[in-house]
Formats: C-alpha cells, structure tokens, sequence
C-alpha cells in the first residue's frame, strides 16, 4: 500500500479517529503496560501504538505487514485504558488497525485456513476429536504434572507446554428435572472449556445445579470470535456473533453464563457493537447482552449461592483476570466465593489485576514476551506461600500453569469453580 | 547517509538494539508536549551500557549526526523531540538500580529507573527521593535529571537539582566522565554536576546517576480549604509562610479546574468557590499535629471553609480533586498545554489575575492549579492541535503569560525545561548577555552541536 492512500480507503480505523485524537502523548500507559515492562521500548507501549494509528490516518504508516507486526504485541489487558487520564480506548484502537489490515491486505493463507475452521463449529469439533486421538504421538508428558511438550519441537511453539486436550469434549446432557423450580441458565462452554478444560465444564454444571439452577448449552460448541477479532478478522468474528445468535434463538432461559470471561465479555460487549447496524440482530444482541454473567458474578450477585457445605483446608491466591477485572468489573464476587468456602484463607498477591501474559494465541506468536510476562507472575504467586491458585479464566489457568511450571513451581491452578466444587467432594483432583 | 550511520552503528551495537523500521521510528517523534508534531528520527538505539552508549556518541560525532537522548518521553517542552532527526538514543533499558546506601541514605541509578521505583525501594528503609512530578510513575531518573524536575513538594523539600550529588556522563566527543560523587559536602572546582542537572541533554548524556535520599516523614495531615475569593486563598498562602510553617503540599486550584473536576468526578466539589487549597504538613507527629492546627486556624481566619481527613481515606478523598485536575482537563478537550510559568510567592495573586484576564481576551479555557507555596503554577490552555487557528491563539495567550511572569520578577519555567516549546522567549528571561554565555558553554561542551541540537541553546 502506498502511503498517500487516502484515508476514506480506511473506514474502519476512520471510525476510531475521534478516540486517536484525544490521546495527549502524556505516556501514562507506560506504567502499567505489561509489554513495556519487558520491552522498554515505545512500539510496545498503547502510546506508541494510538501514535501508529494516527500516522497510517494521516498516510504517513502504509497498511502492511510491518505495520501488523506492531499492532500484535499488545495483550489487550485494558491496563493502559484504566490509566489514561484522556479516557483513550485503546484496545478499540489496536483492533480497529488490527482489523483495517486485514480489510486491506487480506488475511495470512495459515489464519485464513485455521479461521475457515474456527467459523464452522462442525469442522472444529471434528479436527479437536482427532487432535485429541493423535496428541500422544505428537506429545510427551512435560516433566510437572498434567502438561506436556511437543516431541518435535520447533519454531512457534518450542518453549510452551500445554495441558492436553480433554479426551471427550464438554458436554452436558441437559436438566435432569422436567419440570422448572429455579432458575435456567445457558452455560456458555466455549473452546477453551469444551476441548481443553473440560473439568470446568462439568464443575460449572455441578455448582449451578447445587444452587439450585437448571443448566443447559447451546446446540453447537461454537468459538465466541475473539481469537478471529484479534486478529484483524472483523467478518469471521462477525459471522460467529450471527452463528451464536441464531443458535440460542427460541432457547429458554433466564440468563446467559459463562466460565471464561472472553467469552462473557463477547456477549456483554462485542455482539452488541459488532451487530449494532444489523436491524435482524442488533435489538437481540442488546437483550442478550442484559441478561450474560461471567458465572462466578451470577452465583453471587444473582443467585446468591450459599457457601458449599464441605472443608477445603487451604491457603489460595487469586489471579484476576484481564477481561474480568478490566473488562467486566468484577473483582469481589470472585474473592467473595472464595472466602466463603469454609477452611480457605485468601492470600493476596501483588498486583493480581496484572496480565498473565496468555492473552490466547499471543502466547504462542508472542512466546518469549508471554513468558516474560508470566514470569513475573509466578514470582508474585510465589510470594504469596499460597498452597493453591485460584482464577476465573481458562486462558489464564493454562498461561498460570505453563509459567509456573517453567518455574519449578508445582502449586496447583483452578478455576474457582473446580474449587467450589471439590469443596463439596473433597480435595481437588 | 542513513544507511552508512546504521552500518557503523550494528558494528558497535547488536542488531536488536537498533530500531529502523517506519512503525518503530514513528514512535519516537514525539514527547508529552502539545501541539509539537514531532520530528521522526533516521534510528533509533537502545544502549544496555555506558559503553554502548559511548559507542554510538563517537560514531554521532564522527559522522556530525545530531543524537536526542531520552527517558519516559514525558516531557512537557519538547526536551526529547529529536527536532533535526538523526538519533535517537533511549536509556529506557538502562534500568538497574545499583546500590542503595542506607548508611550514606543515597542511590546509584541507571538512566533509566523509573522514579516511582527508586522511592518504592527507598520505602522499604524508611527512606523518599523527594523529587515528584506529575509523571513520577513513568519518567526515568535520566530524563527528570537532565530537566530538573520538581513536583508537589518542592517548597519544603526542593527540587532534583537539591538531591543530584554525583553523575557519570558521556561527553559530545565520546569520553565518558564521573562527576561529584555520594559526599553531600562537595566544592571541588566548579560544580560540573550542576551544571547537567537542567541542561537538557545539550552537554552530555547521563548513565549513572548518585541521589541523596531522605528520611520519609513519620506522619501527616491534610486539609483543604474552599475560598470565595482568590484572593483570600493568596493571602492564606502568605499567612502560612510568615507562622515559619512550610507545608510538604501547599496547592491552589482555581474556579475553573474545580468547575471542570466537578463535571468530571461529581465528587461535590466546592463548585461555588472561587479558589481550593490542599495543604498537607508532614513531619515528626507532634510537629504535624501542631502545625495542622495553625494551618487549618489560618486558613478559618481567611475566610476559608475547612476539611481536614481524620484518616487516610479521607485523605484521599481531599486529594481527589487535584488529582483528578489533569485527567479532568484532558478528557475535556482534544490537548492541554501546560505551562509553568513562576513568579516570587508574593505575586501569586496578580499573576493568577492576570492570567484570568489573559484567558478573556483571547477567549481561550485556562484552568490553572499550581505549587502556590513556591510559586509555580500551572496555568493549562484547553486545546484542540488540529484547530490551527486556536492553536495560533493559544501561543500567543502563553507568551503573555511568560512576559508577565517576567515583568513580575518571576521566570519562564518552574520545572518543564526550555526545550524547543519556550525557546524563542529564551532571551527574555536571559537577556543579552545571558544567552551569549549559553551559547558559549554549549560551544564548549559540544563544538559541533550534536547534542539535542534544535532546542534553547540554538
């Protein structure tokens, strides 16, 4: 792209050049910025970034692969956006570019293979089943616990271990009762949940139901769109808001809850901007939108979940995050949950609210800054002497695992659910 | 010449330590100050070492290729924008802190550490860098020395210059020298690590620094106190000074900013009052105690309406308000150009009228808070940098402002620097004869003026 393309060639980060505005360079951000505490340099920092968005408004920034390469070292925590005296809405700004480069250049042939997948749920399940059969060849047992490394490691994914995926994929029949007592919800799975971390699933299930809570999910185990929006594909994540409108629609239920606050935050969030200008969608999105929980805001501030009757005798620590904290506001119903269960004591770690460094498919573009980032939160997490860590994202308890476990570090990561629920049967796993 | 100067540098350098990319360059343009675009520099360098850095100052000066040092990018004159291109080089990775000498109670710093971090560490000994500006989160001891920097605190506890002892710099020709040292006693020969602090970057480049520290107060309190008149607030200020009592914190705000924190906060702020003071004393408990008392008895005689915290949420709620000021006026317009105009404490009052009137007759939003204890105060235009024609009227209001602040006996800049931004008023503070020996001691330290060229000495 030539640098003089005029800027009406540009409509989706047009749409943001109010917001690019009021940025007044003050550089605030650079105090919070995960990427900036490791990198230093200015590229890395929201700064930097609402200036590249500036210049390729102004021409001056061509619309090419360099200029992606910068957009992508942002984690999206929203730190800077909580710091910024001028209100900037920074992360709107990275995807705004994020998605103008792919407007403009088209998608990289390996995302537009992988997100030809992603769009259709059929396809994903199928590749996820075989992916799941085939992984004890392609993988050997790291040397902590439940993770493992690839046999033939190299490029990308050379320093990650990963949990490995669930050997049948989350799925929860329905309600056992017929009739209706309580409440019904829908249990938003989405991919991490279904095809990794199925246990929390089947925790979610149990919790809800012990409150007294009929569960059901939707028909397909579809993504909610994130990983497709972070990276520039605004069509696919798109398509999915229609896909996952349109599978709910005539659904009963009272609300919409979910185990991973990405996805929560697509209801609460994105659905409703992305759909805004669809007349067939957008009053749905918006209903939607009223009544979605991230699940751990649901048990306390709707059903107001009474603390489970088991012990669990343990000190825990809480990692909050990104898209909960920031994203969705919720930081007490978490630690509420938490202390509630009788025999936990809460051990605080310094700055729970900072970003794990997972951040999705960041943490394999981006392996070395995920590290990095994740290293100085397990030398938090070991601060704490705490015996167990608690979070509330599946993201973050896969990041949480990788770099404790690169840190020698064996304390266990659950999901809150997964304790709330061992607290009923005992230890956890 | 840019691709030999980037051949010569990834001789002396690695090559992840030099940036050159477009997207990379773009972000080193600019600094915090309003309304200057910027200039994009030919590359960018990240030194790990003095080395490094006295690497690259050698290969600038072989090849007469102007060299910007920087920090944070926080500054509010245009200290870091690299006007004339060439270099920039960023000591932002220069961030070890060396030593930490509770028995000396001073530091040694790399460029680079964050001023925030320096007093987090100090804390934990009981022990405070005084030095705050508003950036302390963000700007690097590199940068807020080589602009000395104030902040809140400056009319009990000074300014960077008060605690710099010792410096380690890298001369224009590439030598690297080390300066002063951790002694707090220190007259031999000339003072040559005063003459850095402030210089901008125009005589060297610091990579070490030695900072005294000081023992953090025990206790505080704080109040503030709300005036129908401004005038009122002044003599206050006064009042305070002549009882011998120096408050850490002694800040005016005007009707404006109270007017826009208000619409911005609704924290039920004193909309009606016509100025606000936050005062907070600090000191051995006793001494606080009995202080607080005679500040808040003063500030009744005033005229003024009084809160003083019974504790530290409520601390925090009388600082809400000034800290909520720049947000505040940021948030309600597309740039603020914040000046720093400082006049004697006595002319506070004709000046903050002064810039009321100013502000009338170029029709401009002036919202001004300030360090009233010593002087300096912030009067902050409301800006859009894409209007040209508000913006032509806002530099010329700002000039204003500087010639009354000198006619008043006071001077261009508390503590934002010269830069490029105050440049051209230079020889109104300076006169003749001093702008002459600027030029000479520039001269001297940097014949071929590749250090920060473009800025007050040119």
């Amino acid at each position: 792209m030539s640098a003089d393309r005029p800027a009406d060639d540009l409509p989706t980060i047009r749409a943001l050049a109010d917001a690019v505005a009021i940025c007044n360079r003050c550089g605030n951000c650079q105090a919070v910025c995960p990427v900036y505490a490791e990198t230093r340099t200015e590229p890395g920092v929201a700064r930097g970034k609402v200036q590249l968005a500036a210049a390729i408004l102004s021409g001056d920034l061509p619309v090419d692969r360099e200029t992606a390469a910068a957009f992508s070292t942002c984690t999206t925590c929203m730190a800077c956006e909580e710091a910024c005296p001028s209100g900037v809405p920074v992360v709107d700004i990275v995807a705004a570019a994020r998605a103008q480069i792919v407007e403009t250049r088209g998608l990289p042939w390996v995302k537009r293979m992988v997100f030809g997948g992603v769009k259709r749920p059929g396809i994903l399940r199928a590749a996820a089943d075989a992916a799941a059969r085939l992984q004890g060849a392609a993988f050997k047992p790291a040397s902590d616990r439940d993770l493992r490394r690839l046999r033939f490691p190299y490029g990308l994914a050379a320093r990650r271990a990963y949990p490995p995926l669930a050997a049948r994929p989350f799925a929860h029949p329905g309600p056992r009762r017929k009739a209706r007592a309580g409440p019904r919800v829908l249990l938003f799975p989405g991919c991490m949940v279904t095809y990794v971390y199925s246990g929390i699933g089947h925790a979610a299930v149990e919790v809800l139901e012990r409150a007294g809570v009929d569960v059901v999910t939707p028909p397909e185990a579809a993504c909610c769109g994130v990983p497709l929006e972070a990276h520039g594909d605004l069509q696919g994540a798109t398509a999915l808001a229609r896909l996952q409108l349109d599978q709910l629609e005539g659904m009963e239920f009272d609300a919409l809850v979910a185990a991973c606050p990405t996805c929560t935050s697509s209801f609460v969030h994105r659905y409703p901007r992305l759909l805004a200008g669809e007349p067939r969608y957008a009053a749905r999105a918006q209903r939607l939108a009223a009544r979605s929980y991230d699940i751990t805001s649901y048990l306390v501030d709707v059903v107001r979940v009474a603390p489970p009757a088991g012990r669990l005798n343990a000190t825990v620590t809480y990692h909050d995050p990104c898209h909960l904290a920031r994203g969705l506001g919720v930081t007490r119903q978490p630690r509420e949950l938490l202390t509630g269960i009788p025999g936990v004591r809460l051990s605080e770690m310094r700055e729970p609210s900072r970003c794990c460094g997972g951040a999705g498919s960041f943490s394999l573009t981006h392996q070395e800054l995920s590290l990095a980032i994740g290293a100085r939160k397990a030398a938090d997490i070991a601060q704490t002497g705490a015996e167990v860590v608690a979070t509330s994202c599946p993201g973050c308890r896969m990041q949480l695992a990788d770099v404790l476990s690169q840190a020698g570090d064996s304390r266990p990561v659950l999901h809150i659910v997964e304790l709330l629920a061992a607290a009923v049967g005992g230890t956890p796993r | 010449m840019s691709n030999d100067l980037v051949r010569a540098l990834e001789r002396a350098l690695e090559r992840k330590q030099i940036l050159t990319k477009a997207s990379e360059l773009l972000c080193y343009a600019y600094d915090a100050t309003a309304g200057d675009e910027g200039r994009v520099p030919d590359v960018v360098v990240l030194p790990a070492s003095t080395d490094d850095v006295a690497r690259v100052v050698r290969i600038a000066r072989d090849a007469a290729v102007p060299l910007y040092a920087r920090g944070a990018g926080t500054s509010l004159s245009g200290g870091a924008i690299p006007a004339r291109g060439g270099i920039v080089l960023s000591t932002a990775g220069m961030d070890a802190v060396l030593e930490l000498d509770v028995e000396n109670q001073c530091a040694v710093v790399q460029p680079g550490v964050v001023i925030q971090r320096l007093n987090d560490m100090a804390a934990e000994h009981g022990l405070m860098y005084p030095p705050d500006p508003g950036s302390v989160a963000v700007a690097t001891m590199g940068g807020s020395i080589a602009e000395c920097a104030g902040g809140l605190r400056g009319l009990k506890y000074g300014v960077t210059k008060h605690y710099v002892t010792g410096l380690e710099v890298v001369l224009a020709d590439g030598q690297v020298v080390r300066l002063g040292g951790k002694s707090t006693k220190n007259v031999t020969g000339y003072d040559l690590v005063g003459l850095f602090v402030g210089s901008e970057g125009t005589l060297g480049v610091i990579t070490e620094a030695t900072v005294r520290l000081v023992p953090a107060p025990e206790a505080r309190a704080t109040m503030t106190a709300a005036f129908a008149r401004s005038g009122d607030a002044s003599r206050t200020v006064a009042a305070i000074v002549a009882g011998n009592v120096v408050p850490a914190t002694l800040e005016f705000i005007d009707a404006t900013t109270l007017r826009l924190v208000e619409e911005y906060t609704h924290a039920g702020l004193p909309t009606d009052a016509a100025a606000l003071l936050l005062v907070e004393v600090d000191g051995p408990p006793e001494a606080v105690a009995r202080e607080a008392d005679f500040v808040e008895r003063v500030c009744r005689e005033h005229g003024g309406e009084v809160e003083r915290a019974a504790d530290d949420e409520a601390r925090e709620r009388l600082w809400a308000a000034r800290r909520a000021a720049y947000p505040a006026l940021a948030r309600q317009s597309r740039g603020t150009i914040v000046e720093d105009a400082t006049v004697p404490r006595s002319r506070v009052p004709e000046m903050l009228a002064a810039i009321e009137d100013i502000a009338d007759r170029y029709q401009l939003t002036i919202a001004t808070v300030g360090h009233a204890g010593d002087g300096n105060l912030h009067p902050t235009v409301l800006v859009d940098p894409d209007d040209a024609e508000l913006m032509e009227r806002a530099h010329t209001a700002v000039a204003e402002i500087f010639r009354t602040a000198l006619d008043l006996g006071g001077t261009l800049s508390g503590e934002h620097g010269i830069g490029s931004a105050k440049a051209p008023y230079l020889g109104w503070a300076l006169g003749e004869g001093g702008l002459n020996l600027t030029r000479r001691i520039k001269a001297a330290f940097d014949p071929q003026d590749i250090l920060n060229p473009g800025k007050f000495t040119a």
